[in-house]
């Protein structure tokens, strides 16, 4: 009896404890704590909502907020059910529901690279509201236990590099490359075994490309994402076993983990003297980067609404024989083949043809009038080459590519090697100065991409750029030499004047004797 | 008043130019913009001319400039600078520059008279909404269904044209909520455009290039109507009526 009621006390115990010890802990790190003030809402503001919600929000969050919407299972994170209370970004500590003020920013702003939208100039203001009202009348929780501290976000250092080593010492000790990897990609040990709350297998996000992440990539953001950890997923929260300042620091080494995108129209090229072979040569540091959006392959059955590489990056140089392009992209799992998961692959596309009045082929693989010219690589090391037109008219040829491909912590680079010059009828011709069109697809084997199921990229265009043609540096020089000899002329012949102004002023007689 | 000439003339150019370049919205075009500032530069000119005083006045400082033994450090420094600076606009100008070629796009050609959906043919400036199709609530659901099943990626839930892949193509996907969209077009045309998708674009309004789908390969007759109906109806615009001719 006895036994029994010290258990009881003891649960009692700690369930309170934790959070009373907690509760002080925030403070005493040097986290800047402070109450929440939750809103009441009006019975007018919820039906405002609900009228809203059923227009913009139910086709994916269901009408009863379950997260059922009509498409909800083409989507990949899923919509969110609003029935258990469970938010991702939020200032309250972990566990806790988010304030309003969270909700209404994370519905302002949207959740990239989730099917999210961003609803901030599309409704006004006091609409958000509304629509913060009625989807915190689908959990009861928001009545009943509301989040009663928040975080704030103050305090960040510069990123000074003391701060950036201290950020990275705190990253390898408390264990983010167990599920982000060494490099951030997203591809540590765990990576392939995590689940969210639903579920559903849950990617740990990839911090080198800051624009995917859903709770934005400022340092804030990430301050505020390692001190509250993301509800719902195995994303912890840091703020029990570290203080504030370790926090900020390492938000301030995540900032410089990420990279900057170079979106564009054209993938420029340089001439060298040898095209590296090698896909980490250091060369390639100096070629200019094109950043290509990926869609998902959603125009042919089987279609693939989620493709899981949505970014890939693409340099490129030459030489007197050669062009070499070097294709990078995170992929968080190699999959040669040896298991039963298709095969990784890359291909690029350019048209087979000189293009007539202008017209592309079509940017799948090309159509019957106009074939595609399609340089595949597989991560099992096979390069093949194809004559492409249409995605079910794909013929094999002998491939003129050579290919290094190299899979290194969460990352594919790739270098496809080619002779300028056509070797066959129907090949791509490279020839400085000209606009190529080129296009890309990607296939991620771990997520079962293969065939027509790949991400796709529209046309852009390639570039070798010519050497300056010797005139172009010729008319700069000669406008340089005139205006200085017209000054120097012009200069002398204005002291010429001056000196007879002078000496015909102290001589008003003559004015001819000052020529010298 | 004379030692002021100098600067108010060189101040006069200096605030029209800002505020062509600044004020103005949308950006001036460069020739345009070109054409204004000689046009401003002349009539400086020509006021300071007009008056023999003046035009000296404006003078002074540049020939003291050009004179002064105490100026001989600024004088060096803009003799130097001067035809470096044209040397490097006219480096500008004749560098070679490359620019993805101009792609020309007719959003609404004309159509064909007749297309073949699903293999028979159909007439599109005939077409009508068959009376079974008619606007109500059960189509426009099944609408909607099939809208977010398959067309949000592109067009976007708010079918403003913002889907998740919309930047990942181009031409951009056509943003329903525009009056230069579906509000101008009779709905047999919209029809012709879901039913044939980039494909099925004319020649002439660069087909090789519209990621836009043939949904005649996903869907049936009935279920292209009732998306028809689905986008006049969410975007809140109404079709071009044969009457409107
Ligand atoms: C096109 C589909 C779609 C639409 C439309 C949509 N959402 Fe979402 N929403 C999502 C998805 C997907 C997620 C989950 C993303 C994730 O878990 O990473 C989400 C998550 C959320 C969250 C949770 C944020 C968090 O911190 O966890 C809120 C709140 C939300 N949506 C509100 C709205 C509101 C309000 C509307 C309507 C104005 C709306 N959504 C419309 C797809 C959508
Ligand atoms: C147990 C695995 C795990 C560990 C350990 C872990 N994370 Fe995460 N992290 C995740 C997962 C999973 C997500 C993705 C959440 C999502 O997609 O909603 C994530 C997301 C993130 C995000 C992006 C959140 C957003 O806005 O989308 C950041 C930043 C981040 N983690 C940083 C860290 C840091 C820093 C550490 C170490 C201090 C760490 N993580 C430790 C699993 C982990
Ligand atoms: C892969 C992206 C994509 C998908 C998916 C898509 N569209 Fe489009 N759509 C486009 C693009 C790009 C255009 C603009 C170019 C053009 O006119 O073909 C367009 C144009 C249109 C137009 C012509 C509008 C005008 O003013 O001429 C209509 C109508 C249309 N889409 C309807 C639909 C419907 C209905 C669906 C779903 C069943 C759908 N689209 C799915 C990309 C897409």
């Amino acid at each position: 009896m006895a036994n029994a009621r010290l258990c009881v006390l003891l649960l009692i115990g700690s369930t309170l404890l934790p959070a009373i010890a907690v509760a002080q802990d925030f403070a005493a790190k040097g986290f800047k704590v402070v109450p929440t003030s939750p809103r009441q809402a009006t019975a007018k503001d919820l039906a405002a909502g609900k009228l809203l919600y059923e227009e913009l929000c139910s086709q994916c969050h269901g009408e009863s907020g379950d997260g059922q919407g009509v498409m909800a299972d083409l989507l990949k994170p899923r919509p969110r059910d609003f029935r258990r209370g469970i938010y991702k970004i939020r200032r309250t500590p972990q566990g806790e529901l988010p304030t309003d003020e969270d909700l209404f920013r994370i519905i302002s702003n949207g959740m990239p690279a989730s099917s999210m939208p961003a609803w901030r100039g599309l409704v006004s203001d006091a609409q958000i509201w509304q629509l913060v009202d009625y989807i915190e009348s689908f959990s009861e929780d928001f009545a009943d236990y509301p989040a009663e501290e928040q975080f704030l976000l103050e305090g960040k250092p510069d990123p000074t590099p003391e701060s950036l080593e201290r950020g990275e010492e705190i990253y390898i000790k408390a264990e983010c490359a167990k599920c982000h990897g060494e490099s951030g990609r997203g591809n540590g040990r765990s990576a392939a075994e995590l689940v969210d709350e639903w579920d559903f297998p849950i990617y740990p996000a990839d911090l080198t490309e800051p624009w995917t992440l859903r709770g934005g990539g400022s340092v804030e953001d990430l301050y505020r994402t390692v001190t509250t950890g993301v509800n719902g997923t195995p994303m912890p929260s840091f703020s029990d076993a570290w203080n504030s300042d370790d926090l900020w620091n390492l938000a301030n080494y995540l900032h410089s983990l990420g990279r900057k995108p170079f979106w564009g129209e054209i993938l420029r090229g340089s001439k060298i003297a040898a095209v590296p072979e090698d896909a980490f040569s250091d060369v390639w540091e100096a070629a200019p980067v094109l950043d290509v959006r990926l869609l998902g392959q959603i125009i042919q059955e089987p279609r693939l609404f989620n493709p899981s590489v949505q970014t890939l990056s693409a340099q490129v140089l030459f030489d007197d024989n050669e062009i070499a392009l070097l294709l990078t992209w995170r992929d968080r799992f190699e999959n040669t083949g040896e298991d039963e998961l298709p095969i990784d692959r890359v291909s690029v596309l350019f048209p087979a043809q000189e293009l007539e009045e202008g017209k592309k082929p079509y940017f799948l693989m090309g159509d019957r009038r106009r074939p595609v010219d399609a340089w595949q690589w597989s991560a099992n090391g096979r390069t093949e080459t194809f004559l492409a037109r249409g995605m079910d008219a794909v013929t094999p040829r002998t491939s003129p590519v050579k290919s290094q491909g190299v899979y290194r912590d969460g990352q594919y680079r790739v270098v496809l090697r080619r002779s300028l010059k056509a070797g066959q009828d129907n090949e791509v011709e490279f020839s400085p100065g000209t606009m190529i069109p080129i296009a890309w697809n990607v296939w991620d084997g771990q997520e079962g991409e293969d065939g027509k199921r790949r991400a796709v990229s529209r046309w852009y265009y390639l570039l070798l750029e010519p050497e300056t043609p010797l005139l172009t540096w010729l008319w700069p020089i000669v406008v340089v030499c005139l205006t200085a000899g017209g000054e120097f002329f012009g200069l002398r012949r204005l002291r010429q004047h001056w000196a007879r102004q002078q000496t015909g002023a102290l001589q008003p007689t003559d004015g001819t004797e000052s020529q010298a | 008043m004379g030692r002021l000439v100098f600067p108010l003339s060189i101040l006069t150019w200096l605030v029209v130019w800002a505020a062509l370049k600044f004020g103005v919205q949308p950006p001036i075009p460069g020739s345009v913009m070109g054409l204004y500032l000689s046009i401003v530069t002349v009539s400086i000119l020509v006021y300071l001319v007009a008056d023999e005083a003046r035009f000296e006045a404006f003078l002074a400082p540049l020939i003291s400039l050009l004179r002064e033994q105490r100026l001989v450090v600024p004088r060096l420094l803009v003799l130097i600078s001067l035809p470096l600076l044209l040397g490097w606009f006219t480096y500008t100008r004749v560098r070679p520059q490359f620019d993805p070629p101009f792609e020309a796009r007719i959003i609404h050609p004309e159509p064909p008279a007749k297309f073949k959906l699903h293999g028979e043919d159909f007439d599109v400036l005939k077409a009508q909404r068959p009376p079974e199709m008619e606007v109500n609530q059960e189509n426009l659901a099944a609408g909607r269904r099939l809208y977010f099943r398959n067309c949000m990626y592109c067009h976007g839930d708010y079918l403003d044209g913002k889907g998740r892949f919309a930047e990942a193509v181009n031409p951009l996907p056509a943003n329903f909520r525009d009056g230069g969209t579906i509000s101008q077009l009779e709905e047999g045309y919209v029809y012709w455009r879901i039913a044939t998708g980039g494909r099925g674009l004319p020649d002439g309004a660069t087909p090789w290039n519209s990621s836009m789908p043939v949904w005649q390969d996903f869907f049936t007759d009935e279920e292209i109507w009732q998306v028809v109906a689905f986008i006049y109806a969410a975007s809140g615009s109404t079709p071009r009526t044969w009457e409107g001719h």
